[in-house]
């Protein structure tokens, strides 16, 4: 079960109440517009993490609130924004070309772009509730409509700013994540992804019919968004995915597999393959796990099997069958330096250990 | 492991992100947007900031000033510049002589400004809420704004006592805001496993 960040929930509505009651008295105009600004940037903050209806009852009765938000948006200057986006979409490209030390500095600057993007989301998020039916002016509008659009195009190749682009929306519940594209497309890719673009359209050079190999693989992956959008929209699987972290392909590999008696014990998978077949004593059938950024993508076609599920620390967590598919289920994995994919059959159970190999 | 808690600062990443900065946040001189180039009130008033070398408020003469010492050193690009300008220079510097000779030239003013962000640093100790710290994928990095707004982000060497400053500035959020952002980032950190331990 997903839980928002208590110490973030409990300063979010902290601030909210502050400015609330210092909305209701009387304030100079600065001051005003500063609470204003609070309480909408904590608002936002508050929806993000799935609280509209607490924010709702909160500001029964807040006028006063409501108006300066009003006021205070009314006068929002967000000429900047443009730049902003110009900025992180012209420079990301040269962030692919540096090493990871020389990168630092640049991938400050284009995080502080997303950054000025992020938080006029987040006013619009408080906005949508705190002041229903306010209209931003087509200035403002324009503005962010500019940067989504200019960065749009070039979110692939913010890739190149790893885990500095996504990382700063894993506070929010997933199905809040869409509103924030330029931080949450390829939600879980770092760096290396780009890395690889450039390995495969070399590997393709010499080896043009492993396209149809590759082609299959991004159909998998294609649905296992699919999957996870689709998830998202209605909600389901926000629970796995807020508790997930990214955990790269290469840093986990399948070690080694053991009946639950504990008696059978095989070799660890291929470790130079993403994708590593299982031999499974006992079992009748197939299991195949790829991992890709965060996910897990496991086949498991086993007579008699059931459907597989995760084992970690916190207890067991359900994968997703993939549309499409009969047999490929998707897990986006939580950070533990040790996981079990668990195969149920009719009389017995098997069980993959799934370790971190950074932490030998 | 921790993040020391009194950190060693070993200056900038380097000469020329040292001078990016400095041009661009004290000086006024580089990555100016339109309006900050008409500007002649420095937004971050870092004339407030450090008191020797003396700033002055006036941007057009602080500008002049410094324009007046890069013009002595050959091959520096910023040199060059008759005005304030949008583009990203120091960054893109391959001429270490020019790097060494402009570290030489402004060092008082250079070593001001990394006592500032030095100051920043220390202030976490009373305002932890302020500061997150984490490992992301370019190595472990501490982020931390003080009562004065300045904000300072800095990478961590492995053993996480000694900083090297990324960028240094003065923000315009007010401290709510500041601390609303901190703990946003603390809970995204810590989700992924991310947040440096002792951070929490």
């Amino acid at each position: 079960m997903w839980n928002p960040d208590t110490d973030l929930l409990d300063q979010t509505r902290a601030f909210i109440r502050e400015a609330l009651e210092a909305l209701a008295g009387d304030l100079p105009t600065d001051a005003r517009d500063e609470e204003a600004a609070i309480l909408l940037e904590a608002a936002g903050t508050l929806v993000g993490l799935g609280d509209v209806d607490e924010l709702r009852q909160m500001i029964v009765s807040a006028e006063a609130a409501q108006e300066a938000c009003r006021n205070y948006l009314v006068g929002l200057d967000l000429s900047a924004l443009d730049e902003a986006g110009a900025h992180a979409a012209s420079e990301a490209p040269a962030l692919m070309l540096l090493d990871p030390e020389d990168a630092l500095e640049l991938a400050s600057s284009i995080n502080e772009a997303l950054e000025q993007r992020d938080r006029v989301e987040l006013l619009r998020m408080g906005a949508e509730v705190l002041c229903p039916g306010h209209e931003f002016d087509a200035e403002q509008e324009s503005a962010w409509l500019a940067f989504d659009e200019i960065v749009a195009e070039r979110v692939w190749r913010l890739l190149s700013l790893g885990d500095t682009r996504w990382v700063p929306s894993a506070w929010m519940r997933p199905d809040q994540r869409s509103r924030f594209p330029w931080r949450t497309r390829g939600y879980g890719l770092g760096r290396e992804a780009l890395d690889a673009l450039t390995d495969t359209a070399e590997l393709l050079a010499h080896f043009p019919e492993a396209r149809e190999h590759l082609e299959a693989l991004i159909q998998t992956f294609a649905q296992a968004h699919s999957a996870q959008t689709s998830g998202e929209a209605s909600g389901e699987s926000s629970d796995r995915d807020q508790r997930a972290a990214v955990i790269d392909l290469s840093v986990y590999r399948a070690r080694a597999a053991q009946h639950t008696g504990g008696r059978m014990r095989v070799a660890a998978a291929d470790e130079d393959s993403g994708a590593n077949e299982i031999e499974l004593p006992g079992l009748d059938g197939v299991v195949e796990l790829g991992l890709r950024g965060q996910v897990l993508v496991a086949y498991v076609l086993a007579k008699d099997g059931g459907t597989p599920w995760l084992e970690w620390a916190d207890g067991p967590l359900d994968g997703e069958l993939i549309q499409g598919t009969n047999a490929t289920y998707r897990f986006v994995l939580p950070d533990a330096p040790e996981l079990t994919l668990a195969i149920p059959g009719r009389s017995e159970e098997w069980r993959v250990v799934l370790r971190r190999a950074t932490a030998e | 492991m921790s993040v020391k808690t009194k950190l060693a600062v070993a200056g900038f990443t380097s000469g020329p992100n040292a001078h990016a900065h400095l041009l661009k946040h004290v000086l006024r001189l580089t990555e100016q947007s339109d309006p900050q180039r008409r500007a002649d009130v420095d937004p971050e008033h870092w004339e407030k900031l450090i008191d020797a070398p003396s700033l002055t408020p006036r941007l057009a003469q602080r500008r002049q000033v410094a324009l007046a010492t890069l013009r002595k050193v050959d091959g520096c690009a910023a040199g060059q510049l008759a005005k304030a300008s949008t583009q990203r220079i120091c960054q893109t510097c391959q001429n270490r002589e020019a790097t060494r000779v402009v570290t030489g030239e402004m060092k008082t003013l250079l070593r001001a400004y990394v006592t500032v962000a030095e100051h920043a640093l220390a202030s976490r100790q009373q305002a932890p809420q302020l500061s997150v710290a984490y490992r992301g994928d370019l190595g472990p990095q501490l982020e931390v704004t003080d009562s004065r707004k300045v904000r300072v982000i800095v990478a961590l060497d492995d053993t996480l006592s000694v900083a090297r400053v990324v960028t240094c500035y003065r923000t315009t959020d007010n401290l709510k805001q500041q601390t609303l952002r901190y703990g946003r980032l603390r809970a995204a950190h810590s989700r992924c496993g991310r947040l440096l331990d002792g951070e929490r």
